[in-house]
């Protein structure tokens, strides 16, 4: 295998990583604050559609990043208001996010360009190499990215920090362990699981904001593509942890890129093997490991008291 | 001097229940306070009012000279005010650090450092005399009277002028009961008030200054510790005495309905939940089980029900020796079960009343049948509603919309439906007004008539020493010998201190 | 209402004229014959789909994979329906859409053994599952069941003899929504007419009370969600023995996640889904000529779906409030 190969297969799978990253981190942010959320692929899709749309109109993609980055906090808290202030099932709830999604985006996308949406593309978010780093082989690729591929490898310590090394950070744990516990010493249980919910749809469509305005350099009608949920299973195969979520997501970009370079690599497999590796691999690390281990204790429950 | 917390006139209602009503009380720094009270009589409400865990619906709370109102804990908390609850708060993922650093933590501090917490919480803890252990180990591992240690110096972080404990004792041996004291007393005089719920007359006898007693929600009576005793208290928590009705003769020559040989229950750490147990019960007689909570009760219980299996030892029914440990087997086998939780473990809340009145396999399958038959399923409930005045008689009515009382009628006629050879009810008037109570007692001696075995597991000695046959008690997973009529209620007590485990 | 009038204001935003585009959708809807016979054809699978919905939610299973059971099931069917049918051709049907119970019900089975099992939420599997289906659907159009001229990624067409009976002739309207409807007066008879069904609504409200009464706890579960499993693989299978007549890459426009719409407004009563199903269905069809007639775009149906799932939960939650009081 020549090394072009595998710096090739490296520059995918980091470019795979960055939106599963972007939407692994704000999962397990808002897991750990006890919330499931199965409204990240809507959250995604959204983030890509508004980032596109709106540097297309503005001629900024920085811009068209921010909007993106504000209009999925803002899809946090409706489904906080849904999950969090309604103690409305998460599950339903968050797959009614994703329908939503589906449907606006479509309309809007329709709306806006027309039916046929030719040549929607525009130039996309410039890569910003680091001189004497980026030309190295193989690990080349990690630092020849654009400012969005840096942010999420840097927003994953960031996080990691926030959560294990903060006073914050240990009251969005213990809310998601215990929100009884919580609330008796003082911690503001809704509020908390609320804010994790808005920066986890702030951080889900930074991650659809990387597909449109970053890798597609266009937006195309459902294209998260089942990311959000490659995400969901992230968070678990990474345990729940900041640097295993790192792991994870370059894990499962990697098993992506490998679609596009499998047959240079001389693999006799199906196309559509490698689309399943990473839900076949999630199955298989749950029955491993059992269900729940690693999980926060009040996952999934609503908090009432 | 002026009270540093009184209430007036205080009120909390739930649906059809008047949790409190016109509740006054005031507690002075530097006393330690009881709150006395049976199960249900509003203490726990009363303390989740004062904590901000609860809003009142009416009354004044006035808080060191000042009206107040605790929208939150946080506010009872930056008040200073501290409560200990009787379930634990405490996050058994986290450490003990992890647990303390909210509360400890200094003002404007957003780091989490776990060596400084760790050094206050030693500081604090060491100033009242408790001893927490590694401060780095996981909570979840630890045992309760370390739990509680933890939760008291949580409680008493930054500058806690009242502390509140609810039901401490409960959970505690005899030893960390007087350890506890100890602290109580340290922090006495040290110009702290303390809030002591409690529903024990010996642990007010001889911690309290002062003692509010509680009835139905209301003060009756509020008394300085040396102007009483414990005759007096008593009569004050439980009003005025249902009669005592001991029962028959228990028969002796009834065949051994339930019998234990040699029953252990091992736990994965720690000594057995049960340890080898042995008793006998007779058709038509019932065989006390007392004991403070937790020293197997629910685990006796579990065997029986058929929700754990024994590690090894014999439990017989009727004669013949149980194989599978699976509640479908047990009931089969002819036990029937009053449970401790009725809304977690006795009813399925969502569904109606007349769903609930058959909700059982031997009940819902006539004769094996895979099908319902809806009408005679509905004909047996109403009966079982009418037989019990279970109120209101809607059949259709969500079994959670019932009160207590009538869901424990509905629980008791249900288990009595069965016909059952072993009858084991695990506190079966906990929280039930005195009607209700009757009517679960009237019901277990209905079905000692039909000649069923029943076991009475509770905490409340009163209850068991005025109904059962024969009382053993329960220390720490281990059976005493049975005592027989009539009991010796000094011994019994030094018994459930462990005077005489087996 | 709510749902209605943020539909309305969703046309507004995108472009339409509400009462012009209500009107298309009514007249798309019900204006003529044919459409009726579209709407069944499009509340058929709607209809299975949301009673394996309804069903597995009753018992507490939170299935989210009736879409990849769904595959499994248009999988079976077309596979049998692509062989040769031989003497018995007359039992080719019935043996698709067995067949592709048994698929729909298998896939599920293993969300239910992972859970029983390995303690694994049937959340994630089910999701999981979905996407894997979704791949081996296309592996299959891509190869072993690509069609003999090897053209398009679609399989051949099933035999003659696989194929659903029409219901009228000129209408596309076919049989399957006799079995759909039978299949909800079954599901409703399973859940209040028989102890299995009462064990798995007691199971799915309160599994520790439902224990210590003696019912069987992970039986039900287990057969629930494999009966979950096997109503939504029926609801592939009759899509393709009675609509497609073929398989290819997005089959199903996320019939396993409206389901999830149509169970719910149903309130998981087998009746209520057979309504609900129904204005789903109708909404779809409407969507398109609404699309033709007044240019809205028919993607709105789903963000309808949306608001109508999202409505519902608002709505629990104040009765449940109202129950408090």
């Amino acid at each position: 295998m020549s090394a072009d190969l595998l710096t090739a297969l490296a520059a995918s799978a980091i470019t795979m990583a960055v939106p599963l990253l972007f939407a692994a981190l704000g999962e397990l942010i808002a897991e750990r604050s006890g919330v499931l959320n199965i409204g990240l692929e809507g959250m995604m899709l959204t983030g890509a559609f508004a980032a596109l749309a709106v540097s297309l109109l503005s001629g900024s993609v920085a811009l068209g990043v921010g909007i993106a980055v504000l209009t999925g906090a803002g899809l946090g808290a409706v489904l906080a208001w849904f999950v969090v202030a309604l103690n409305a099932n998460q599950v339903v709830a968050g797959t009614a996010l994703n329908l939503l999604a589906a449907g606006l985006t479509g309309v809007a996308y329709r709306a806006v360009f027309g039916v046929t949406g030719a040549a929607l593309t525009i130039s996309g978010a410039a890569a910003a190499p680091i001189p004497g780093l980026a030309e190295v082989p193989v690990l080349g690729p990690f630092f020849d990215q654009n400012l969005l591929g840096y942010a999420a490898f840097l927003l994953a310590p960031v996080i990691g920090f926030a959560l294990w090394r903060t006073l914050p950070g240990l009251q969005l744990r213990m809310v998601g362990e215990n929100p009884y516990a919580a609330e008796t010493q003082g911690v503001a249980v809704r509020s908390v699981r609320t804010a994790a919910l808005i920066g986890c749809g702030a951080l889900a469509a930074a991650g659809g904001a990387y597909l449109s305005v970053a890798y597609a350099n266009t937006f195309v009608e459902g294209m998260s593509a089942g990311r959000g949920f490659i995400a969901l299973a992230i968070v678990i195969v990474g345990r729940r942890t900041a640097s295993g979520t790192v792991l994870a997501a370059l894990f499962f970009g990697f098993a992506t890129a490998l679609q596009f370079h499998f047959q240079a690599l001389g693999l006799h497999v199906p196309f559509q093997f490698f689309l399943v590796l990473p839900y076949a691999l999630t199955l298989l690390v749950l029955a491993g490991f059992a269900g729940r281990v690693g999980a926060p204790a009040a996952l999934g429950q609503p908090y009432e008291r | 001097m002026a009270p540093l917390l009184s209430l007036h006139s205080v009120a909390k209602r739930f649906g059809a229940l008047q949790a409190l009503s016109a509740v006054t009380l005031d507690v002075a720094a530097g006393e330690i306070q009881a709150v006395l009270g049976e199960n249900g009589a509003g203490k726990s409400t009363l303390m989740k009012v004062i904590y901000g865990l609860q809003t009142p619906d009416a009354g004044a709370i006035t808080w060191d000279g000042k009206r107040v109102r605790f929208a939150s804990a946080l506010d009872a908390r930056r008040a200073g005010i501290g409560m200990v609850h009787q379930e634990f708060a405490l996050v058994d993922a986290l450490s003990v650090a992890e647990n303390l650093a909210l509360s400890l933590a200094r003002p404007g501090e957003w780091r989490w450092r776990p060596a400084e917490v760790q050094l206050a919480a030693r500081q604090l803890a060491d100033d009242v005399g408790l001893q927490l252990g590694d401060l780095s180990a996981p909570v979840g591992g630890l045992p309760v009277g370390t739990r509680q240690r933890i939760e008291i110096v949580k409680a008493l972080a930054g500058h806690t002028r009242l502390l509140i404990l609810d039901e401490p004792t409960a959970v505690l041996t005899p030893d960390e009961v007087a350890q506890l004291f100890t602290v109580l007393d340290r922090l006495r005089r040290a110009g702290t008030a303390v809030l002591f719920i409690t529903h024990k007359l010996g642990e007010v006898m001889a911690i309290a200054d002062r003692i509010t007693v509680m009835r139905r929600g209301r003060v009756v009576a509020r008394v300085a510790r040396h102007a009483v005793d414990e005759a007096e208290l008593a009569r004050l928590m439980v009003g005025p005495l249902a009669a005592d009705n001991p029962p028959g003769e228990a028969p002796q020559d009834a065949t051994v309905q339930l019998e234990l040989d040699a029953v252990t229950v091992a736990h994965s750490y720690g000594p057995p939940r049960l340890d080898r147990l042995a008793l006998q019960v007779r058709g038509g007689e019932m065989l006390g089980i007392a004991g403070v909570d937790g020293n197997g009760q629910f685990e006796l219980f579990e065997l029986l029900a058929g929700l754990r299996p024994p590690t090894s030892g014999i439990v017989r029914i009727g004669g013949a020796p149980v194989t599978v440990f699976e509640p479908a087997a047990l009931l089969a086998a002819g036990v029937a079960c009053i449970p401790p939780d009725r809304q977690r473990e006795g009813v399925v809340g969502a569904m109606s009343v007349a769903d609930n009145a058959v909700l059982n396999v031997r009940l819902l399958r006539r004769a094996g049948a895979r099908l319902l038959h809806p009408s005679a399923l509905r004909a047996d409930a109403a009966r079982m509603v009418a037989a019990y005045a279970i109120k209101p008689g809607d059949l259709d009515a969500p079994a959670r919309s019932l009160s207590g009382g009538n869901l424990q009628k509905l629980i008791v006629a249900r288990a009595l439906a069965l016909a059952p050879r072993v009858l084991v009810a695990v506190n079966p008037t906990r929280g039930l007004d005195l009607a209700a109570a009757q009517a679960v007692y009237a019901a277990l001696d209905a079905a000692l008539a039909r000649g069923a075995a029943v076991l009475l597991i509770s905490t409340e000695l009163d209850e068991i020493v005025a109904r059962a046959h024969r009382v053993a008690v329960l220390y720490r997973g281990r059976l005493s010998a049975p005592l027989t009529r009539p009991f010796p209620l000094a011994r019994l007590g030094a018994m459930l201190a462990g005077s005489e485990a087996a | 209402m709510v749902a209605l009038a943020s539909g309305a204001l969703l046309i507004v935003i995108a472009g339409g004229s509400p009462t012009a585009a209500l009107t298309a959708l009514l007249n798309g809807a019900f204006g003529s014959a044919d459409a009726w016979s579209e709407v069944g054809v499009r509340t058929c699978p709607l209809l299975l789909a949301g009673l394996a919905v309804a069903l597995a939610f009753r018992a507490g299973i939170w299935n989210i994979g009736a879409d990849g059971q769904l595959l499994v099931g248009a999988i079976m069917a077309t596979w049998i329906g692509t062989r040769a049918g031989g003497d018995a051709a007359w039992l080719m049907l019935p043996f698709a859409l067995v067949a592709a119970a048994l698929g729909g019900a298998l896939w599920a089975g293993i969300a239910g053994v992972l859970r029983t099992a390995r303690g694994v939420d049937e959340v994630i599997s089910t999701i999981m599952l979905n996407f894997i289906a979704l791949g081996l659907l296309g592996w299959l159009v891509h190869g072993p069941l690509m069609e003999a001229a090897a053209t398009y990624p679609q399989s051949d067409p099933i035999a003659l003899a696989a194929r659903l009976p029409r219901l009228f002739s000129g209408y596309r309207l076919h049989a399957g929504i006799i079995v759909a409807v039978l299949a909800a007066l079954a599901v409703a008879l399973l859940l209040f007419r028989t102890v299995l069904g009462f064990e798995m609504r007691a199971v799915g409200l309160n599994p520790l009370a439902a224990r210590l009464a003696g019912l069987r706890t992970t039986g039900a579960l287990l057969r629930a969600l494999a009966l979950s499993g096997a109503l939504a693989g029926l609801a592939g299978g009759i899509e393709v023995c009675g609509v497609t007549y073929r398989l290819y890459d997005n089959f199903s426009p996320g019939y396993g996640y409206t389901a999830i719409a149509v169970a719910l407004l149903g309130r998981l009563h087998p009746l209520g889904v057979v309504a609900a199903a129904l204005f789903f269905g109708a909404l779809d069809v409407g969507s398109l000529a609404m699309q033709r007639a007044a240019g809205v775009s028919s993607v709105l149906v789903s963000a309808l779906q949306a608001i109508v799932i999202f409505t519902l939960l608002a709505l629990e939650r104040r009765r449940r409030v109202v129950a408090n009081a």
